[in-house]
Order: C-alpha cells, then sequence, then structure tokens
C-alpha cells in the first residue's frame, strides 16, 4: 500500500478531499492510503499559512488521524523571522513535526532554533536537467553514458550528499520525477523519499508573473512582501510548438504535467522505494 | 572593493587589465566534456563557443599574464548539478588547473560538488556561485562550514536583504555582488533549464492562456499585461543588446548602490558577461571603473547614485526601474 500525502493550502481544501481522493485514484490507481497532510508553501513566502489557518489545518488534521508536514520555501533573513512565528506554533504543538526546507540557510536555521523537528530537504534543492524543450529524447540516452546518468538523476542522487545527511541533519529528500527520467531500479540510498505529483516544477523566482498582473506600475515584477494572492484565482498554460509536455504557471513557478508513463514510473518507484507520494493537484487552481 | 571582470578569450586579457580589472574570472570547455556531452550540456552555464576557454594554452597565458598584474583568476564550474561521472573528471580538471596554472579559485554551486572539493582538500579557494543560493544569513554559516571563503549573493535579493547578510556575515566570508548586465527572470539558482537550446526558457515567444478559475478576469487588460512582460525581458536581455550614443552599455546594473555595497564591506562586484563581445566587456568595465573610483575616493552614497545616473544617457530607462537590479 503506497503511502500518500495531500498539499492543501488552507482549510477550505478539507471540504474537497472526496474529490481530491478521486483525482488521485485517477491518476495512480487505489492502492494508495492518505496518511498526511502536507502544508505551507515550497516556492513562495506569501502563500504561507496565517497563524490562525495554521493552527485550524493542524486541527483538521489530527482530527482524521492525519500526520502533518510543514513546507518552508527559500527564505531571506526577514522570511525566517516571520516564519518562526508558524513553527513556533507548530514547535509547541509537536516538538517532532515534520518540517521541509528549500534553501540550505533555512535548514541551520530550523536546526538550531528547533532541534526536534524532523527535517526533509525539499526538491527546490534537487538539481537536475528539466529543460522540457529536449527533442529525440531515447536518442539523447544513447549518446553517452553520461548523458543518461543526467538524465536520470539529480542532487538527491549524489553519493556525497547522501553521506552527509546525518551531519546536515536531514532523514527524507522530496522530489519531483524529472521530465526525462527513465530508471526503475530500487534507489541505492537508505534516506527515505517523497515524490510529488502530478506536476515537476521546471522553475521559479521571486519576481512574480502573476502578482505583477495586479501590481502598480511602478511595482511591476518586483521582489513583493505581499500581494493579493491572484494565484490562488488564475493559472497561465503555456504553449510552444517545440514543447511536448503541458506546462503551467502557478504563482512564481512554472510547471509540467506529468505524462502517463511518468504516471507509472512515479507507482513503480513508490513501491519499490517504499516512498510516499504526495498529491499538489491543489497547486494549479 | 574589487571588479571582478570576465573573461573569454587571451585578446581580452590585456584590455582588461588595463581598463581596470582588479580580478577575472572565466569557463572553461575541453575536448574531453564536449566528446561526452556533444553540445547537449555545457560544462559550466554558459556555452563553450565564445564564452569559455577552450585551450589549455589559452587558459595557461590569461593566468600568467594576470598574475604578473596580481591579479587573481578564478575559474567556474557552477552548474547547479554534476552527475557522478561528470563529477570525477571536474575533480581532476580542477586539481590540474591548481597545481599547474595556481588558479586562484574555482567558483561552485552543485553542493555535492562542493563536499568533494573539500573532501578532497583542494588547495584554492571556493567561491559559492549566485546558482548556489546564498538567501540569509544563516546559509553563509551552511557555506562556510564547507569551506566557502567567498559568497556571490543571487540576483533576486533586495537591497535591504543584502544588508542584512552582509552586515552580519563580513567578517567571516567575503561577499560579492552583481554590478552591470544580464538580469534573469527566474531565480537562477532554481532554474532547471539550460541556455544549450537556442532561446533562454525565460525568453520563449509562448502562448499564454490565462485559466481563471472563476472564468473572469476583473480589470485585467490581458494584452497590456503580456507586453509589459515583453518590455521587462527586454530591459534584462541588456535592453536587447544594446549601447548608449557614447558607447556605454545598456543593461541591468547595481552601479547606483555602490556606496552602500563599499559601507557594509562587500568584497567585490561583478561584471556578468562571460560571452559577450570585446567591445561589450570593455565598455562595461569602463563603466563599471567609473563608479568604483568615485566609491573608493570616499565619496556619498547619493553623489555616487548620481554619478552612475549621470553616465546613463538614458535616464528614462534608470526611471523605468526595470534595469534595477536587487530591487
Amino acid at each position: 500500500m503506497i503511502n500518500v500525502g495531500v498539499h492543501l493550502r488552507d482549510t477550505k481544501g478539507f471540504l474537497q478531499l472526496d474529490k481530491i481522493y478521486e483525482d488521485i485514484r485517477g491518476l495512480i490507481g487505489s492502492s494508495w492510503e492518505l496518511s498526511r497532510i502536507y502544508t505551507g508553501d515550497e516556492f513562495c513566502a506569501n502563500r504561507l499559512p496565517s497563524l490562525t489557518e495554521l493552527n485550524k489545518v493542524c486541527e483538521l488534521a489530527e482530527d482524521r488521524n492525519l500526520e502533518l508536514t510543514f513546507l518552508i520555501p527559500y527564505l531571506t533573513d526577514w522570511g525566517q523571522e516571520t516564519c518562526s512565528r508558524l513553527l513556533d506554533a507548530l514547535y509547541k504543538k509537536n516538538p517532532s513535526t515534520e518540517v521541509v526546507v528549500n534553501d540550505w540557510g533555512t535548514l541551520v536555521y530550523v536546526q538550531n532554533k528547533y532541534p526536534s523537528f524532523k527535517l526533509a530537504l525539499g526538491r527546490l534543492l534537487n538539481k537536475g536537467f528539466k529543460d522540457p524543450r529536449l527533442q529525440n529524447v531515447d536518442d539523447v540516452f544513447l549518446l553517452s553514458e553520461e548523458l543518461a546518468e543526467l538524465l536520470n538523476t539529480g542532487t538527491f542522487d549524489s553519493v556525497e550528499l547522501q553521506n552527509s545527511a546525518k551531519v546536515f541533519g536531514f532523514s527524507r529528500m522530496e522530489r519531483d520525477l524529472f521530465p526525462y527520467e527513465k530508471h526503475d531500479q530500487k534507489a541505492v540510498s537508505e534516506i527515505k523519499i517523497s515524490y510529488y505529483f502530478p506536476f515537476g516544477y521546471i522553475t521559479t523566482g521571486r519576481v512574480c508573473l502573476l502578482s505583477s498582473l495586479e501590481a502598480p506600475k511602478n511595482r511591476k515584477f518586483t521582489i513583493q512582501d505581499r500581494c493579493t494572492q491572484p494565484c490562488n484565482k488564475l493559472h497561465l498554460r503555456m504553449k510552444s510548438k517545440e514543447i511536448p509536455f503541458e506546462i503551467f504557471q502557478g504563482g512564481n513557478t512554472v510547471f509540467y504535467l506529468y505524462t502517463k508513463p511518468m504516471l507509472e514510473l512515479l507507482v513503480t518507484r513508490a513501491e519499490l522505494d517504499k516512498a510516499r507520494l504526495v498529491y499538489q493537484g491543489q497547486a494549479i487552481p | 572593493m574589487k571588479i571582478v571582470a570576465p573573461i573569454s578569450n587571451i585578446k581580452e586579457a590585456e584590455m582588461l587589465l588595463h581598463y581596470g580589472a582588479d580580478e577575472l574570472y572565466c569557463g572553461v570547455s575541453t575536448p574531453e566534456w564536449e566528446e561526452h556531452f556533444g553540445g547537449q550540456w555545457w560544462m559550466n552555464r554558459r556555452s563553450p563557443f565564445g564564452a569559455n576557454i577552450i585551450t589549455w594554452q589559452s587558459l595557461s597565458k590569461i593566468v600568467e599574464l594576470a598574475h604578473a598584474n596580481d591579479v587573481p583568476v578564478s575559474v567556474t564550474l557552477n552548474n547547479s548539478y554534476y552527475p557522478a561521472g561528470s563529477k570525477k573528471y571536474l575533480l581532476r580538471l580542477a586539481k590540474k588547473m591548481v597545481s599547474e596554472l595556481n588558479i586562484d579559485a574555482l567558483i561552485v554551486s552543485d553542493i555535492a560538488f562542493l563536499i568533494l572539493l573539500r573532501e578532497e582538500d583542494i588547495q584554492t579557494k571556493i567561491h559559492l556561485s549566485s546558482v548556489g543560493g546564498c538567501f540569509n544569513s544563516c546559509a553563509v554559516d551552511f557555506f562556510t562550514s564547507l569551506g566557502v571563503q567567498r559568497i556571490i549573493l543571487p540576483r533576486q535579493l533586495r537591497i535591504s536583504e543584502i544588508e542584512s547578510i552582509v552586515t552580519k556575515k563580513s567578517d567571516e566570508v567575503e561577499f560579492e555582488v552583481f554590478a552591470l548586465n544580464d538580469g534573469c527572470f527566474y531565480e537562477e539558482g532554481f532554474c532547471q533549464t539550460t541556455h544549450a537550446f537556442d532561446t533562454p526558457f525565460c525568453l520563449i515567444n509562448w502562448q499564454i492562456e490565462f485559466c481563471n478559475h472563476s472564468d473572469v478576469i476583473e480589470g485585467m487588460v490581458v494584452d497590456e499585461q503580456l507586453k509589459e512582460l515583453q518590455e521587462y525581458l527586454w530591459y534584462l536581455n541588456n535592453c536587447g543588446c544594446t549601447f548608449q550614443k557614447n558607447g556605454l552599455p545598456n543593461g541591468p546594473c547595481s552601479l547606483c548602490l555602490f556606496g552602500f555595497f563599499r559601507d557594509w564591506g562587500v568584497k567585490a562586484v561583478k561584471i556578468v558577461g562571460r560571452e559577450a563581445s570585446f567591445y561589450r566587456k570593455m565598455r562595461s568595465l569602463q563603466l563599471v571603473k567609473a563608479v568604483i573610483d568615485r566609491t573608493r575616493e570616499g565619496a556619498a552614497t547619493d553623489e555616487i547614485r548620481e554619478f552612475a545616473r549621470s553616465l546613463r544617457e538614458t535616464p528614462e530607462y534608470c526611471e523605468k526601474g526595470y534595469m534595477c537590479y536587487f530591487k
């Protein structure tokens, strides 16, 4: 039975769980069980929940006997200070909460301030080849072993990083499927893995196209401390003839939708590696 | 504060040294790498053709000439990820560059490669590329624990955020910031695309469909917004790779902020553009040197800002705000 977590940005998501179950069944079949709620955000500090919202999500998760994982985006000094209110509340509720970090500095920050949180590395730290424009992929795999390795692996596959897990203090790695990866062998590392679906991210940044749409002229395409979160109401579908994937922009991040073969590979990996799967269908409204 | 200038060809060396480059940085590309990756993937973030040194002899001459003028040379191996086989190769290459040429620093971003260099105790300085993603003061602690001695801060930090990091940590590590050229729409450290295809991902002419949850986009004229986006990208791309009438380059810059960088303890300012032409590199260096000379003379921060803006013959570009780093 595959363990599945579901990323809910707010409490409204709990009202949509039936629909979410249906969506997940449509994507990966029925041999899974929901074990965990993810909340927070990996890509944008403006999308972190308020303290009230976070407390409600915690309560609702607890009512349903579901564990909680908190997603933290990459943060500046000020971002860490702001986020600490949320982390303080989580620490008080459960000092062993699982927390996902997406920059090395926040890993250090969380370790120092909340030493018993269970730390996971977020997918922004797993670098690899994700450009969706690669043509003739099968031929590229044949060109050289090194190219095949490039398309099949990322930072989290590095022996050097895996061997540093104890020193760096993380026990899980969260990742998505790279668009061209093919291998279906069991992972060598003993470190626990989560795979996100049905999207992988390609690129992201602090200058948000969506929030710029509503910003006054002198604030467009700048880094903003707060915004009206138009990403809750709107996403962009981006089309280009050269790209075989369906590409979306949700908030400040560009994603590719997994293809059917990728979803099949996802299930294989989950079974082989006893990996957790994290459903993020709500990332795109 | 030092000026770090890009070099991609031995013919540029004398010019850069003459016009005041305090440090040089370059990338390399080797026949072995090209054989294994066939142009599909580069050794660093820029093309082997035009942006990198492609012969050992050229690299050797550049280092020799630079060192004769007390100018250090850094080599960038700054892809955010290197698979295992290529890491081994790059380690051998790095060791060779250090032992035979005495290169002064490697610019790195792959965390596993950084760990490997430390384990191998490579005898040269390690600089963290902006691609490595140092967004906060705790990250400085993390990277210095891995032997990093200089941190190139990412583009997508605001000036207040740079101040926060640099003022806390400039006693522990050197900081370098971008001064001129080549903006980036996304945060480069999290951009998993390649520049090896014809067009950078951020400059693709997408057909964009707005998918609104409630099928209503209120108060938003979509075409206007997309035009604004294209204009922003034009500025990021060095204003369409243009020059002012006096020959100084247009493009993103942080020249106005040099006074603040100086006062906070920033060690170096970087001219971006290893792929740029000889002419663009020269004019970029002249522009940065003019402003840094004022800065070194102790001019006040607002004086430096006014002077920098006076050098820009296109004040409307400055006013627009799309050309400013760290906004």
